[in-house]
C-alpha cells in the first residue's frame, strides 16, 4: 500500500521520542559533546521511556521491532541531537544484532548487556569499504572447534567502552556477501586492541574506535545464529543501520531547516524580516524540498525493510540522499544566520560538523 | 501507514499506461517530434484504448478486473483518482510527452469544469466526451503579457444582456486550436482584481474566437501549442462556471486550484521523461560504450548514472505523496510545488547527462530519443509555474506569507 502518514503508535512512539529529543538531547547537547558520551541522567530517561531498547525480546525491550517506527524515532533524536542520537544508535546496535541473527541462547546470555551502563558494540564498517557488504576483508577461520579472526574495523561506536564486541568478517571470502558472518568477541580477547579517533570533527557525543584484530581467538558458539540463514540476516542488520543513520541525517536537517526558518522570521534588515528576501526564501524553499525528499527515500527503504527486503540497494540510496542533503542543509542553515551561524552561540556549527560527521559510520 | 508499495490495481493501471505507451507513442515519437504533426490514426486509437485521456485509463483498467471484484476495486479508485493520474501520466512521458497532451478528452479543462460546473453545466460541457467522435478540451490562462502574474489578467469579459462579450489574447495555449471548448479566465471588473476574475466555457465556433499562430518550439513539438483571440467573443451567460461565483476570490481560487491539482502531473511527466532517459543511457553505455573507454571514466560514469537513478525515484516520491494528499483532501500546495519543483529540475539534469554521455554515439534512434527528450525537458521548469514560482509557493508556506516578497 502506498501511504505517507504513520500509524497511531508510531506517532505514539515518535512523539515521545521529539519530547525527549526536545527537554533532553537538545539542552545537553553541548555537555555531551564535551564529555564524548551519554550523560547519565540521560540514560536514565532512555530506560524509563523505553528508548534505550524500543524493540522486542526479553525484559528490558519494549515495543516492536520495525524500521519505518525505529526510522521515525532516530528521526527525531537527530533532531535534538546527531551526536547523541547516533550513540543511542549504537547502544541499540548489539541488541538488534543478537535479535535478528543471534540463537535463543545467545540472547538469553548477553541479555545483561541491555541493563548495564556499557553496551555491545558492534563493529561493521571498515576503512576501505565502508559498509559496503562486498568489500568486507576481515576475515574469519574456522580452527578446530574455533575461529581465528583477522583484520581491521573502524568507526565502531562505543568501541573502547564496551565489554563485548560483535564482529562483522567474512567466512568464506570466495562466496563474497553470503559468507558473512558475525562473531562474538569480548574486550579483552587475546589479539584484539582498541583506539579510540581523537578529536573528530563532530559526532563527539557518539565516541569510535579502530579495532584491529590478529587472530583473535573465539570459541565456536560465538559465532551468531546457525547456517547460512545468518548471511541473509546479517544482510538485514546492515541495511536497518544505514536506514537509522539516514533517519539521523534527516533529523539533523530538519532541525537546521527549523532553526534558520525561525531565524530568517525575525531576524531584521533593510527594514524588513529577511524571509522577505527572495535569495534566503529560497534557499529556504529548496532545503525544505531536499529534506522532503530525503526522508520519502529514508520511509521507502524502512518500508521495504519491513516487507522483508534485505534493503541494502534502498537503504544505500537513502543513507546517500540524507546524507548529502544534511551537509547542504546544515550549511545552507548557517548561511541563513550569516555570522552568527558561524559562533558557538548557536547549534547549527555543531549541526554541520556532526552531519559532516557521519560519513565514517555510513559510506 | 508508511507504504510505497503499489496494490494490484494500482499496478495493473500502471501496466496498460506503459503498453500504450510502447505500443501506441515510442513508434511514432521521433516522427511527429520532426513534422510537428501527429497521425489521424493515433487519435482514433488512443480514443479506442484510453477513452477520456489518463481519467478514462483509469476506470478502463479498473474495468478490466472484472466481475464483482472489478466493480468493487472502481469504487475503491474514485478515492486515489489523482495518485492513479500520476501513475498513469509518468508511463505516458515515458512514450511521449507530447503525444500524451494530444490524447482526445477534455484535458485540463477537466478539472475547473468538474471542481466549478454547476451539475448541468457539468452535463452540458463534458457529454461529448462520451460520443462517438474525436474532442479535446483546453485551458485558456496565459496571455502575452500575463505569465506568472496571474492576477493582472487582461482578457475582459463585459456582460451584455444574456451574453458575455470576451476581449484578448490568450497564448501558449496546449490544444487550442483542436479543442472543443475552451476554459477562458477573464476578469469582469479589473478593479476587483483577483476577485474579479472567473473562468468561462468558450465552444469552438463562437463568433468572435479566432485561432492565431501556432507556436514553433524547441521541445515537447508535436503537442499543439495555439494563441487564441477573443474579438468581441458572445458567448451565453450560463457559460460562467457557476460555482467561481460562490466567493468573491472564486475565479482566481478556480484558477490556482487547477494548478494544485495539476502539478504534480506534471512532476510525473518530468519523472516519466527522466525515467525514459536513464533508462535509454543506462542501456547504451551497457552495451554500446565505444570500445577503449577509459576504466575510470566508466566508474565515474556508472556513479553518476546511480545517484540519477536514485534522484528519480526521490521526485516520483515527492510526486507520489502530493497525489496521495489530494485524494486524502489534504491541502497540498506545498508539497505539489515541491513535486513540481524537484522533477523539472531533474528532468534538465538527467537529459543533459544523457546528452553528453551519449555524444560519441552513432546518429539514430537512441541518440535522437535523448536529443528530443532533452528539448523537451526544459519547459518542465517553466509550465504550471517556474521554477521560481514554485519557491515562492513553498517559501510561503515555510516561513509564512513574508517570505520573498522582494
Amino acid at each position: 500500500m502506498v501511504g505517507f502518514a504513520p500509524t497511531a503508535e508510531q506517532e505514539a512512539i515518535r512523539d515521545l521520542a521529539h519530547e525527549v529529543a526536545i527537554e533532553q538531547l537538545r539542552p545537553l547537547a553541548r555537555v555531551a559533546e564535551a564529555e564524548g558520551g551519554i550523560p547519565a541522567t540521560l540514560l536514565q530517561v532512555l530506560d524509563e521511556t523505553g528508548l534505550a531498547a524500543p524493540f522486542p525480546e526479553g525484559p528490558g525491550g519494549s515495543g516492536i521491532l520495525d524500521a519505518v517506527t525505529l526510522a521515525l524515532v532516530t528521526e527525531e533524536l537527530g533532531f535534538g541531537d546527531g551526536g547523541l542520537a547516533v550513540a543511542v544508535v549504537g547502544r541499540w546496535l548489539g541488541q538488534l544484532a543478537l535479535s535478528l541473527v543471534g540463537t535463543v541462547e545467545q540472547r538469553q546470555m548477553h541479555l545483561a548487556y541491555r541493563d548495564t551502563a556499557m553496551p555491545i558494540a558492534v563493529a561493521l564498517a571498515e576503512e576501505a569499504g565502508g559498509l559496503d557488504p562486498s568489500t568486507v576483508s576481515t576475515t574469519a577461520r574456522a580452527v578446530g572447534p574455533a575461529y581465528a579472526l583477522d583484520g581491521a574495523k573502524y568507526a565502531v561506536l562505543h568501541g573502547t567502552t564496551a565489554r563485548q564486541h560483535i564482529v562483522l568478517a567474512n567466512l568464506a571470502p570466495e562466496l563474497g556477501p553470503a559468507g558473512l558472518r558475525l562473531f562474538l568477541v569480548p574486550a579483552d580477547a587475546q589479539g584484539l586492541v582498541a583506539v579510540a579517533d581523537e578529536r573528530p570533527l563532530g559526532l563527539r557525543a557518539a565516541p569510535m574506535a579502530r579495532l584491529q584484530l590478529s587472530g583473535v581467538r573465539v570459541p565456536a558458539d560465538a559465532r551468531l545464529g546457525h547456517g547460512g540463514d545468518s548471511a541473509t540476516a546479517t544482510l538485514r542488520l546492515l541495511s536497518l543501520y544505514v536506514i537509522l543513520l539516514s533517519g539521523v541525517a534527516v533529523g539533523i536537517s530538519r532541525a537546521a531547516l527549523e532553526y534558520s526558518v525561525s531565524y530568517a522570521q525575525t531576524r531584521i534588515q533593510f527594514g524588513r524580516p529577511i524571509a522577505a528576501f527572495q535569495g534566503v526564501a529560497f534557499l529556504g524553499a529548496d532545503m525544505a524540498m531536499n529534506l522532503d525528499a530525503a526522508q520519502l527515500m529514508l520511509w521507502r527503504a524502512a518500508a521495504a525493510w519491513d516487507n522483508g527486503d534485505s534493503g541494502w540497494a534502498l537503504a544505500r540510496a537513502a543513507y546517500r540522499k540524507a546524507h548529502a542533503v544534511a551537509t547542504q542543509v546544515t550549511a545552507d542553515a548557517i548561511q541563513i544566520l550569516g555570522g552568527a551561524g558561524f559562533m558557538e552561540d548557536h547549534p547549527l556549527e555543531l549541526w554541520m560538523r556532526d552531519a559532516a560527521a557521519l560519513a565514517a559510520l555510513g559510506e | 501507514m508508511i507504504g510505497m508499495e503499489l496494490t494490484d490495481t494500482q499496478r495493473m493501471v500502471q501496466e496498460y499506461a506503459h503498453q500504450l505507451a510502447v505500443e501506441e507513442m515510442r513508434p511514432i515519437s521521433l516522427e511527429c517530434d520532426r513534422t510537428e504533426q501527429i497521425p489521424e490514426t493515433y487519435f482514433w486509437r488512443m480514443k479506442r484504448r484510453a477513452p477520456g485521456g489518463a481519467e478514462g485509463l483509469v476506470s478502463l483498467a479498473g474495468r478490466g478486473t472484472g466481475g464483482d471484484k472489478g466493480r468493487e476495486e472502481i469504487a475503491r479508485d474514485e478515492a486515489q483518482g489523482a495518485f492513479l493520474s500520476v501513475l498513469v501520466n509518468e508511463e505516458m512521458a515515458w512514450g511521449d510527452a507530447a503525444l500524451s497532451t494530444a490524447i482526445p478528452g477534455p484535458g485540463l479543462a477537466y478539472p475547473p469544469i468538474r471542481s466549478f460546473g454547476s451539475p448541468e453545466q457539468q452535463r452540458r460541457f463534458l457529454s461529448i466526451y462520451q460520443d462517438e467522435g474525436l474532442h479535446w478540451g483546453a485551458l485558456a490562462l496565459s496571455e502575452p503579457g500575463v505569465g506568472s502574474d496571474v492576477a493582472s489578467i487582461a482578457t475582459t469579459a463585459t456582460l451584455d444582456g444574456d451574453e458575455y462579450v470576451l476581449n484578448g489574447t490568450k497564448h501558449y495555449i496546449t490544444n487550442g486550436a483542436r479543442a472543443d471548448l475552451v476554459i477562458v479566465f477573464a476578469t469582469v471588473d479589473k478593479r476587483l482584481g483577483r476577485a474579479g476574475i472567473k473562468p468561462f466555457v468558450v465552444p469552438r465556433g463562437a463568433p468572435g474566437f479566432l485561432v492565431g499562430r501556432i507556436e514553433k518550439k524547441m521541445g515537447l513539438r508535436a503537442s499543439q501549442t495555439a494563441e487564441l483571440i477573443f474579438d468581441h467573443c458572445r458567448i451565453p451567460k450560463d457559460n460562467l462556471l457557476a460555482g467561481s461565483d460562490r466567493d468573491r476570490a472564486g475565479g482566481f481560487k478556480a484558477a490556482m486550484g487547477t494548478l494544485d491539482a495539476t502539478r504534480p502531473m506534471v512532476g510525473a511527466l518530468g519523472t516519466g521523461i527522466a525515467r525514459a532517459a536513464y533508462e535509454m543511457v543506462s542501456e547504451w553505455v551497457r552495451q554500446e560504450l565505444p570500445r577503449g573507454y577509459p576504466f575510470r571514466r566508466r566508474h565515474l560514469l556508472d556513479d553518476e548514472l546511480a545517484t540519477l537513478g536514485h534522484e528519480i525515484d526521490a521526485a516520483r516520491l515527492l510526486v507520489w505523496r502530493a497525489a496521495w494528499m489530494a485524494d486524502q483532501r489534504m491541502p497540498n500546495s506545498k508539497e505539489a510545488s515541491m513535486a513540481k519543483a524537484y522533477a523539472g529540475a531533474l528532468v534538465m539534469r538527467v537529459t543533459a547527462a544523457a546528452v553528453r554521455i551519449m555524444a560519441p554515439a552513432e546518429p539514430g534512434p537512441p541518440k535522437w530519443f535523448v536529443e528530443k527528450w532533452f528539448r523537451d525537458a526544459k519547459v518542465f521548469d517553466i509550465f504550471e509555474g517556474t521554477a521560481q514560482i514554485q519557491r515562492v509557493v513553498i517559501s510561503r508556506r515555510l516561513f509564512g506569507e513574508m517570505a520573498a516578497q522582494e
